[in-house]
């Protein structure tokens, strides 16, 4: 059950790369990268669950935070740029 | 025999497995479309969030013996993409393009 | 049993699969914005994979370092390199030094009307610039100079990569005086930079402005030229020497 979720959640994931790669809009953009992020992080949260290995699941939660913060840094770095 | 592998903890799970995943294609396939960028930050956003909680919660009825982890990650989604939803708003509706 | 492994195993290869996918949509973006963000779906992709082949230390370091880390010292790189800095003089009612009028008495008065009038930086030409490097993602940054002096001495002192003059300041240079100059009328671009130039001598600014190549040397030596004050001139001619 958790391996064909995992398999439904990569194929998920595909959409989000593939808007990426042929928008032009920089926030589209950064949408999709948004979407990927967290996506990607309850994979590697579901691969921990599968495996019952709690050292892959702590990197999940982190990479779910760090991914967020780091796309909200970007975000603002981005707006700078326009505005200047 | 322990509780998660009851009939009715077992379907729960699975339904909110597979509800988390129509949850994650609904707002993913508005990214397809031609609309404003803050229309599909709300659907992603939206679905991206509650379909992420409900997987995650999927999971904790399956395995509870990583609770800390899993609750963890649950309120580490509900505040931060909340968060990031309202700074990607804020910052593509001032901003442009570079 | 080898089939049910390989069942098993399938995400992994699906998500490693991935890995050199993005890998190559990083390489085909000519945008260093783009780039950028499709940098971080190659960090997030490059974790999961590490995260999945089971080496968690690896994934947390790729997260941190290789994403964050990286992402954000990235964009503030290219934002502070991709740019063109332009000089331009701040008040253009004072462009004309006295000593400069004495050299040509003639045009006298009609040349100060028409020079503030194109003396000033008008929205047009930054506009204009700006389209003209659009495609080379290039920034434009606007700096105000109190005089014709400190413009040009900051082109020689390399502080900016182009100035936006008045026709004036150089047709009236001993220089210049003898090449002639189709473009009578309009103000002056002069940029240092060879590739510059040859971005901007392109069809639609070139209607706007005379472009101008001019080598940082050349520009303190013009310098020179222009100041009538002798310690000026002692102090250049030092910092000339000295570098």
């Amino acid at each position: 059950m958790t391996n064909a979720i995992l398999i439904t959640a990569i194929l998920a994931l595909l959409i989000p790369i593939y808007k990426a790669c042929t928008e032009e809009d920089i926030w589209q953009k950064m949408l999709a990268l948004s979407s990927v992020s967290s996506k990607v992080s309850i994979a590697i949260l579901l691969v921990s669950v599968q495996r019952d290995d709690w050292s892959i699941g702590v990197v999940a939660v982190i990479v779910l935070s760090v991914g967020n913060a780091g796309l909200m840094l970007l975000a603002n770095v981005l707006k700078r740029m326009g505005e200047a | 025999m322990t509780w998660t592998e009851l009939p009715l903890v077992d379907g729960i799970s699975n339904f909110c497995l597979v509800g988390g995943m129509v949850f994650w294609f609904w707002g993913t396939t508005q990214l397809l479309t031609r609309r404003s960028v803050l229309f599909k930050l709300h659907g992603l956003s939206v679905s991206d969030t509650l379909g992420s909680l409900a997987i995650v919660f999927g999971l904790l009825l399956k395995i509870p013996n990583e609770w800390p982890l899993l609750i963890l990650a649950m309120i580490c989604l509900a505040v931060w993409n909340t968060m990031l939803g309202y700074v990607l708003a804020y910052c593509s509706t001032s901003g442009d393009q570079p | 049993m080898n089939e049910l492994n390989w069942a098993n195993d399938l995400p992994i290869y699906v998500i490693t699969a991935l890995l050199p996918l993005s890998a190559a949509m990083v390489i085909f973006q000519s945008n260093p914005y783009h780039a950028l963000v499709i940098r971080g779906i190659l960090g997030a992709l490059a974790a999961a994979v590490y995260a999945v082949l089971g080496a968690a230390d690896v994934s947390l370091t790729e997260a941190l370092m290789g994403t964050l880390l990286a992402i954000t010292l990235y964009a503030i790189a290219v934002r502070s390199s991709l740019v063109l800095q332009l000089g331009y003089l701040e008040d253009p009612t004072i462009v004309t030094p006295p000593h400069l009028l004495h050299l040509d008495p003639e045009t006298r008065a009609p040349d100060l009307t028409q020079e503030s009038a194109n003396a000033e930086l008008d929205s047009t030409v930054v506009e204009c610039l700006a389209n003209t490097f659009k495609p080379f993602y290039l920034r434009i940054e606007l700096v105000p100079y109190p005089s014709l002096t400190a413009l040009q001495r900051a082109l020689g002192d390399r502080e900016v990569h182009a100035i936006y003059a008045p026709k004036f300041s150089l047709s009236s240079s001993p220089e210049d005086s003898t090449s002639p100059q189709p473009h009578s009328g309009k103000p002056q671009l002069i940029t240092r930079v060879q590739r510059l130039y040859e971005i901007m001598r392109e069809k639609p600014l070139s209607d706007l402005a005379a472009i101008t190549y001019q080598s940082a040397h050349q520009s303190a030596n013009l310098l020179t030229n222009l100041s009538t004050d002798s310690s000026a001139n002692v102090t250049l001619t030092q910092e000339r020497k000295s570098s």
